[in-house]
């Protein structure tokens, strides 16, 4: 029996996987905040003590 | 103009990072910085709420009291305690005769996606005797709140007005804590020290410095400092800087503004008595 390309389900033209990058990157970018964590920054001061003019 | 409106022109920079939600805290002794007489009582009511308004300005929310911060007395911190937009915290700061806290022992503040609880604790020790209040010891406090919050928080942080050697057995005695910021023992900066798996750490007084502390949170998990984990990237990365308050900034105008009407206020409080 033959079985052409077109039997397999297999795209015609290779660069067909190639339409679905923009998928891809979308994946990717979901993904990437578990990957590298959540970003945060605390800012922090104490015993200011009401000062309103000090400097460093 | 002195130092707050340039400080407060680098925290809203630092606020605006569009790739990293910020939290502005202040761990206590904000406000005040001895006791008062009766004539100084006004113009120190006056410096408060001008702090405040400042911290507000900047985005800040919550703030955690320091026994100096309650030299101006109850009342005056009631006045300015107006949760959300003003969130003083101290979970061991009691009503005499009812025990229940005099202001939000915690709060919670959503930062990008995380749920960042704070709890404030006030030095029981420093404590002069007061009529109006009473207070617990860490020791009585945390262990029930923790209870509820350890569930709920993504990241638990504690303000606290104790010492390190306190803040340090508190951090070995309850994990679930992730940072404290302590005020009010130490002077000069204190880079992140970690104790357990908590980061303890301070800046110097008189706002003559910022700390920022920069995360990338994957939950309750070891930390390890970016600049010594090298290529090793397990756990909660951080890094921390001071950052110093330099007459070579700009102002902030808001905040300037603010500065400006409260100094106008004082002058006028000094002179109201020789009028009379």
């Amino acid at each position: 029996m033959h079985l052409d390309k077109k039997d397999l389900n297999m795209p015609r033209n290779p660069s067909h996987f190639f339409r679905f990058w923009p998928l891809l990157v979308l994946l990717f970018l979901a993904a990437a905040p578990q990957l590298l964590g959540a970003p945060l920054r605390i800012i922090y001061a104490n015993d200011t003590m009401g000062e309103l003019e000090g400097c460093g | 103009m002195g130092g707050l409106p340039k400080k407060a022109s680098l925290v809203r920079g630092l606020m605006r990072d569009p790739n990293r939600p910020a939290l502005l805290v202040s761990s206590g002794n904000m406000l005040l910085n001895k006791n008062f007489t009766a004539s100084e009582q006004t113009a120190a009511r006056i410096r408060a709420k001008a702090m405040v308004r400042a911290h507000q300005t900047m985005g800040g929310r919550v703030m955690g009291l320091g026994t100096l911060d309650l030299s101006g007395g109850v009342s005056l911190l009631s006045a300015l305690h107006r949760p959300p937009e003003s969130t003083l915290l101290s979970a061991n700061l009691l009503n005499r005769k009812s025990r229940a806290p005099l202001f939000s022992p915690y709060t919670m503040q959503k930062v990008g996606d995380l749920q960042v609880f704070l709890i404030g604790l006030t030095d029981h020790k420093a404590m002069p005797p007061d009529r109006q209040l009473s207070m617990s010891s860490w020791k009585e406090t945390l262990p029930e709140l923790l209870v509820q919050l350890e569930k709920k928080a993504d990241i638990l942080l504690l303000l606290s007005n104790y010492p390190m050697t306190d803040n340090m057995a508190i951090a070995r005695s309850f994990p679930a804590i992730d940072c404290i910021f302590q005020a009010g023992h130490v002077t000069g900066n204190k880079a992140p020290i970690k104790i357990g798996n908590t980061l303890i750490s301070q800046t110097d007084i008189r706002g003559k410095f910022i700390g920022v502390l920069d995360i990338e949170w994957h939950g309750h998990s070891i930390w390890q400092n970016k600049e010594s984990a090298g290529t090793a990237n397990k756990g909660n990365m951080y890094s921390n800087r001071f950052m110093a308050i330099k007459d070579s900034m700009r102002d902030d105008p808001l905040v300037a503004n603010i500065i400006k009407q409260a100094k106008r206020r004082m002058i006028k409080a000094q002179a109201q008595p020789q009028a009379r």
